[in-house]
């Protein structure tokens, strides 16, 4: 798909048309030509098509702080605003924009810890304890909240790399080529870590009496 | 084909979007414990996958729509202020030709006295000493230097009066009172470098030495 006749700062619609018709360039030279020309339209509907992508996984990240996820989109594109001309189309700018969310929530995240803010949310009423045996008429039962209570704390037990490994492959649909360009490591790594989170969250599960 | 190792087992299992491995693809076709352990897997992921880390539900459009409008806000904000225009204060001294020349052959004199031999003291062996032929060199050297650096910056010292309203004595007017009857006739107006020329070798000595 081409840009025919587009400008920085003006829309490439059809009469009738929102901006939700915007035709954005699918080449990456030419989308990284258009945000080195500081298009800000372009990037208005970056922002709608990606913001979602980077919320949601500063909320698996974070274990559900939405203030700090928020935060993370704000600065993620803003980051990415300052940095454009860095972007020069090698990479999708997707797994670039995701790579720079999850430098920043990891980087917050540290933080916290350091300064012991972390403070255990809702969804799993404070409490980190294994369960222990459960009979399996019991598990049947277990609604989906704590099904995702327990499955969250497996993952968050993860060493950090597994555990971003893990959500960018199951929950954000990315292959292992662009799970290892956000990770900054290569795809085979990125394989690894994926094999070694799933044994970890397995092990994690069985340990909680999950059989899985 | 051996049994393959847990780690391509556990790839194949979650090799839904992606190529397969058909050589595992043939190995499952006979080997019951394996395909057994990728059936185990599959459905863990599709678990962990249905089962979602945060609800993404509970966040409509309209909560993305103010979202992106904070973003669209923060981005405003960041370009006005880049495109705000910087308001010039006075210019500071290195700026100023007049100030970085003198400095300039300031450091030129400086240097030709850290240049002295250190066990000749200045003081005491400028008179006994022969003076040297390198060190004559650099004190003429620097002397030209100085006396083209300040010439060269006459004219734009002269200028920065009426641009700024900055008053450099650039050209000044000796006091009757400061000429003694041993010293020689001095003109009534001079300039720095006119005034720098004049000075014999004992006067640069005598500079470098308090330098």
């Amino acid at each position: 798909m081409v840009l025919l006749g587009h400008e920085p700062g003006r829309l490439n619609l059809r009469p009738g048309e929102g901006v939700s018709s915007y035709v954005e360039p699918v080449d990456r030279a030419e989308l990284a030509a258009a945000l080195h020309r500081g298009d800000r339209v372009l990037f208005a509907h970056l922002v709608q098509e990606h913001q979602r992508s980077v919320f949601f996984l500063a909320m698996r990240l974070s274990r559900g702080d939405e203030q700090l996820s928020r935060d993370i989109v704000q600065k993620s594109f803003l980051q990415a605003w300052g940095h454009r001309q860095s972007f020069r189309g090698d990479a999708s700018f997707k797994t670039w924009l995701l790579r720079i969310a999850r430098n920043l929530c990891l980087n917050e995240l540290r933080r916290a810890w350091r300064q012991r803010e972390i403070v255990p949310d809702a969804t799993d009423g404070g409490s980190h304890a294994p369960l222990g045996r459960v009979d399996p008429d019991v598990l049947e039962q277990l609604s989906e909240e704590q099904h995702r209570a327990l499955l969250q704390e497996a993952v968050s037990e993860l060493p950090e790399r597994q555990r971003v490994v893990a959500i960018l492959r199951l929950y954000h649909d990315l292959s292992f080529s662009e799970v290892a360009e956000i990770c900054g490591i290569t795809a085979n790594n990125a394989k690894v870590n994926f094999h070694h989170a799933v044994r970890n969250i397995r092990k994690h599960l069985a340990l909680s009496g999950v059989a899985a | 084909m051996t049994c393959p190792d847990d780690q391509r087992l556990v790839l194949y299992a979650d090799a839904a979007t992606e190529t397969s491995d058909p050589q595992v693809c043939e190995h499952l076709r006979s080997c019951a414990v394996c395909a057994d352990r990728v059936d185990q897997v599959r459905t863990a992921l599709t678990d962990w996958r249905t089962a979602d880390l945060c609800i993404t539900d509970n966040f409509d459009a309209d909560y993305f729509t103010g979202l992106a409008e904070d973003i669209e806000q923060a981005l405003d904000h960041i370009d006005s202020a880049s495109s705000t225009p910087v308001v010039l204060g006075p210019a500071p001294w290195w700026r100023r030709p007049a100030s970085l020349a003198a400095a300039i052959a300031a450091l030129l004199l400086l240097s030709v006295g850290l240049l002295r031999s250190p066990t000749q003291s200045p003081l005491v062996a400028r008179d006994t000493a022969p003076q040297g032929e390198d060190e004559q060199s650099l004190e003429e050297m620097a002397r030209e230097l100085g006396r083209s650096l300040l010439s060269s910056t006459s004219e734009a010292d002269d200028s920065l009066e009426d641009e700024e309203g900055t008053s450099f004595f650039a050209a000044w007017t000796a006091e009757p009172m400061e000429l003694g009857d041993d010293l020689p006739p001095m003109p009534l107006t001079t300039t720095l470098a006119d005034e720098f020329d004049l000075l014999d070798s004992e006067q640069v000595r005598s500079l470098i030495t308090r330098l």
